[in-house]
């Protein structure tokens, strides 16, 4: 995997620690949807939907509809929905319309910003607050079904098996 | 013939492939453009719509339309693949309409495949019927557009 690896190397905020290499939404790229992911992500496409990562940095080409989360967030492009982080980074490019929620904030000179600026406290006796929720569990792992995934097959098999209707069927 | 079968024993990646950089034309999709790709950790659930490539290799559920589209070993897409060329070395449950499908060793299939050229390696599994279309089955839908 030595020749996408290199042509992904660009900056991101902290390097990949638990999935390895970075995900990454490119300017070709459109999402319509959901985006969650345990490492970090790089967005320079359109996204229409929220995004929760660990780390996020939005590129100057990017679009997103959306609210993001995660636990920093730079962001170069644009944003129209809700921000919160417990680091926020707002590049001069930026353009964002919607709330900022963060613990350390940084606005650079420049940058468009229409929203609410809050400030959240980590709760008592927490060490650090993750705006990440619990991760899916059902991940590359073959078993799990995920939701709405699995019917049709079983249903199918069902109705290949004309015996399966009345009585139980011993296998 | 050994050739071919050596060729397929050590294409591990998509772009190992003989036509993944040429062939069917989809080379100009992707041309100096990094690929997209959802890491092992991301999850996606809804439509993913591109004018190059998508690499998956953590989950996507939901509808992939792209000229490229790769899932990796770890990858997994409960949905449907609309694409030029299409490389599985995942997990695929949805059915594939593509011109180039590729099943690698490693590559399991759980429904329909349509295609004009299908390869697969020894080892890669399709649970679903392969129906052949000819090269223009194509035409006139490809969102991506035609050069």
């Amino acid at each position: 995997m030595t020749t996408p690896g290199g042509a992904i190397n660009r900056p991101t905020p902290a390097p990949a620690r638990e999935s390895g290499k970075p995900s990454l939404v490119s300017a070709d790229l459109k999402v319509i949807g959901n985006l969650h992911s345990n490492g970090d992500l790089q967005v320079d496409g359109k996204v229409e939907g929220d995004i929760n990562s660990r780390t996020l940095t939005i590129g100057d080409s990017a679009k997103i509809e959306g609210s993001v989360f995660a636990e920093s967030i730079r962001v170069c492009g644009s944003v129209n929905g809700q921000v919160k982080a417990e680091k926020v980074t707002i590049a001069k490019s930026a353009r964002v319309t919607g709330d900022i929620v963060y613990k350390v904030l940084s606005v650079e000179e420049g940058a468009f910003v229409e929203g609410h600026c809050r400030r959240f406290e980590t709760e008592k006796g927490d060490a650090k607050v993750s705006t990440i929720k619990p991760a899916p569990t059902n991940t590359a792992s073959g078993g799990s079904p995920v939701s709405g995934g699995t019917p049709a097959p079983a249903s199918a098999a069902a109705g290949a098996n004309p015996a399966a209707g009345g009585k139980p069927v011993a296998r | 013939m050994t050739d071919i079968a050596e060729m397929f024993s050590r294409a591990r990646r998509a772009e190992d492939l003989p036509h993944w950089s040429g062939g069917t034309g989809a080379r100009m999709f992707s041309a100096g453009r990094v690929p997209s790709r959802i890491g092992a950790g991301a999850r996606v659930v809804g439509i993913l719509e591109s004018d190059g490539e998508v690499v998956i290799d953590g989950t996507v559920e939901g509808e992939i339309v792209a000229p490229r589209v790769s899932i990796g070993e770890s990858g997994r897409v409960d949905g449907s693949i609309f694409a030029e060329q299409v490389y599985v070395a995942g997990s695929m449950r949805g059915p594939i309409e593509a011109m180039v499908v590729t099943v690698a060793a490693t590559g399991r299939v759980f429904d329909h495949v349509t295609h004009n050229t299908l390869n697969i390696e020894p080892g890669g599994r399709i649970d679903g019927r392969r129906p052949w279309r000819p090269p223009n089955f194509l035409d006139g839908r490809r969102p991506w557009g035609k050069p």
